[in-house]
């Protein structure tokens, strides 16, 4: 997004669909004045490819949707891509994800498509340059002005390499995108605004994700909900519907009932509004909303607020240093169970 | 009939209505939770949340990250790895009670003029554009000021130009507020666009339900809409002071007053604007006492004819 040459920077030839730099979390400390958090959708595989290229978690890096991108190296670099089953190529040669992979001028990386998870993160070493704004060199959702998505022709500039030892994500470490997915949920503020059945539905679905999800919202479809006198016999100042309610925030991952339509809120979601959230996604489980893909289903499995908690600490631990090996060192455990057979890597 | 899985997250049936003087506290996953302070959407309840909003950041606890605060809660965004939520909720009662104590209720609010050309070119080419697209639309104005039993829309934007609007909170877009009237008297009743309007200009006056907002950006919007400010009350032109540190121009618990203006006027602000010379008017050394305004609004003269 910078012009003029530049001996650390990539040039965007084919700009995929809402390609945007993000960094972690994101925006803190504007969600009163209406701005989203925003930051990855997907922060276990965020992170992760941060941490494989020396950056710290929080660096700026790519996060590409659905259909990928291709860029052309202008100067040497170390990489890392982790998400699904994308394909990557370098020079048409086939690289793998979740491993460090290093890069020299003038070669062309090409990420056609997701067969499998909805998101794919580029890292590299040094991070993305962008403008912060508001501390945070996310995108701005788009309406919200600032660098939007990236364009053809954009040259993307990045800091100065750090290391180039050869990582990977550790087997254990790695996450699975199934077709179904069962994501974990507390209750929240409107929990008691279903009944019985309608609690049961809601988080049984079995919800069918559509294709009008993206940054700002998941839509679901699925069963009807049933309502409980206090969504039923409420106060009229909440609004006509039994999904309506006085105006308040809206939690980061909620599932937000409006009308029959739920729709989770991610990161780019709105601040506050006047419709329910009956559950909320705990923010252990909300790297799978980054990965679901329109078209799969999901389930919501209710835990309670100490469990959530628990889930966060694992968290935490699986997107740390210690979910990250040096390939060498793998080589040399390999080497001597071999007794010294060739080393392949 | 008990639901195991509710039962199993240790779920209580159903919370109790909040007592006078209460809040109830309600989980929002690990991060949030929501404070409730009452079901309705009085103004005195609103101060007290925004009261209650702020002092919450005010003890600087290790673990609370931000508040909102919007009609009657505040939700507080906090890390559950720092802070227990049985301990922010002590926190947060403990704050809540120290506020109870309290004889009078005055609180820093800055009173910010906007300018607003109403019944304006840009917001009547909204209408007529929806009139063409979508569905038959009568001209914005001139149909609230005749559901509202005014004498046309000429009284209409004096009386919404009359009272002073409270920012009883800000969100769903980058800062959109919800305004209320501090003089109950020149309270408007709207409905809203059925479907809504896919393009409302930025800058756009809205009236719905009792409320009034201001459209920061173009987009889709359900509000009636009876002017514009060609004033951003968002932006990231740091030439414009407001904007230096912040993209949003207003705060929970400000107020405005907007001030009609003609259309050269609004011409030559549009023109200081775009040129980033624009000075927005606001005095940000106000206080609000609750108890002088409760006393104001019982000295009201509701007859009509006092507007």
């Amino acid at each position: 997004m910078n012009d003029g040459t530049m001996s650390n920077s990539i040039r965007v030839l084919e700009p995929g669909l809402q390609t945007c730099i993000q960094d972690y979390p994101g925006r803190i400390g504007y969600w009163r004045v209406g701005i989203p958090l925003s930051g990855p959708m997907d922060a276990v595989a965020f992170k992760l490819a941060n941490l494989l290229v020396g950056n710290p978690a929080s660096a700026a890096a790519l996060e590409v949707q659905f259909v990928g991108v291709k860029l052309e190296f202008l100067g040497d670099a170390v990489i890392a891509l982790t998400g699904g089953d994308w394909q990557p190529l370098l020079d048409d040669e086939p690289i793998p994800l979740w491993e460090t992979v290093s890069v020299r001028s003038g070669q062309i990386l090409a990420c056609p498509w997701a067969r499998t998870g909805a998101r794919l993160y580029i890292a590299i070493a040094g991070g993305f340059e962008a403008e912060a704004i508001l501390g945070s060199r996310s995108a701005f959702p788009s309406g919200f002005g600032g660098a939007g998505p990236l364009k053809a022709d954009d040259l993307l500039g990045f800091g100065a390499g750090a290391a180039a030892i050869d990582c990977r994500v550790k087997a254990a470490a790695r996450p699975t995108y199934p077709d179904e997915w069962s994501v974990e949920v507390t209750v929240g503020p409107h929990f008691d605004w279903l009944d019985r059945n309608g609690q049961e539905t809601l988080l049984d679905g079995p919800w069918k994700i559509t294709g009008r999800s993206d940054r700002t919202g998941m839509r679901l479809k699925g069963p009807q909900l049933t309502f409980s006198s206090r969504a039923l016999d409420k106060d009229p100042q909440h609004g006509p519907d039994p999904t309506n309610v006085v105006s308040a925030g809206y939690p980061l991952g909620a599932v937000n009932l409006c009308g029959d339509t739920p729709i989770i809120l991610p990161a780019d979601a709105p601040t506050m509004g006047g419709f329910i959230n009956p559950v909320v996604v705990v923010s252990a489980s909300l790297w799978k909303i980054g990965q679901a893909r329109p078209g799969q289903t999901l389930r919501f499995k209710l835990i309670g607020i100490e469990e959530a908690i628990e889930l966060r600490r694992k968290f935490e631990e699986l997107t740390s240093q210690a979910s990250i090996e040096t390939v060498a060192a793998r080589s040399e455990e390999r080497d001597a169970s071999r007794d010294g057979g060739t080393r392949d890597a | 009939m008990n639901s195991p899985k509710a039962a199993k997250a240790g779920i209580a049936d159903m919370p109790p209505p909040i007592a006078e003087g209460g809040i109830r506290f309600l989980l929002g996953g690990d991060r949030f939770v929501l404070v409730e302070v009452g079901e309705g959407m009085e103004l005195s309840l609103n101060i007290k949340v925004i009261q209650l909003a702020k002092r919450i950041m005010d003890e600087k606890i290790e673990g609370v990250i931000e508040t909102l605060p919007m009609f009657v809660s505040v939700l507080i965004h906090y890390d559950s790895l720092a802070l227990s939520p049985t301990r922010l909720r002590s926190v947060v009662e403990a704050v809540w009670n120290e506020m109870a104590h309290e004889v009078d209720m005055t609180l820093s609010s800055r009173l910010i003029e906007l300018p607003v050309y109403y019944r304006d070119p840009l917001t009547r080419e909204c209408v007529e554009q929806y009139n063409r697209q979508i569905a038959p639309m009568e001209d914005n104005p001139t149909y609230v000021a005749r559901i509202n039993e005014l004498g046309g829309p000429e009284e209409l934007v004096r009386r919404h130009s009359s009272t002073q609007h409270w920012v009883a909170g800000i969100g769903f877009y980058a800062g959109t507020p919800e305004l209320l009237p501090l003089d109950p008297r020149v309270t408007l009743t709207v409905p809203k666009y059925n479907p809504p309007r896919l393009y409302t200009v930025a800058g756009a006056i809205g009236v719905g339900g009792g409320f009034t907002s201001i459209y920061p950006v173009d987009s889709p919007g359900g509000y009636y809409i009876i002017g514009r400010t060609p004033t951003p009350i968002y932006s990231l032109d740091t030439r414009l002071v407001p904007f230096r540190g912040k993209a949003t121009l207003l705060e929970p618990g400000d107020r405005i007053k907007f001030r009609p203006i003609s259309p050269e006027e609004n011409e030559f602000i549009e023109a200081q604007v775009k040129a980033g010379t624009y000075r927005y008017l606001i005095w940000d050394y106000e206080l609000f006492s609750f108890s002088r305004y409760s006393d104001w609004l019982a000295g009201l003269d509701h007859s009509a004819d006092q507007i």
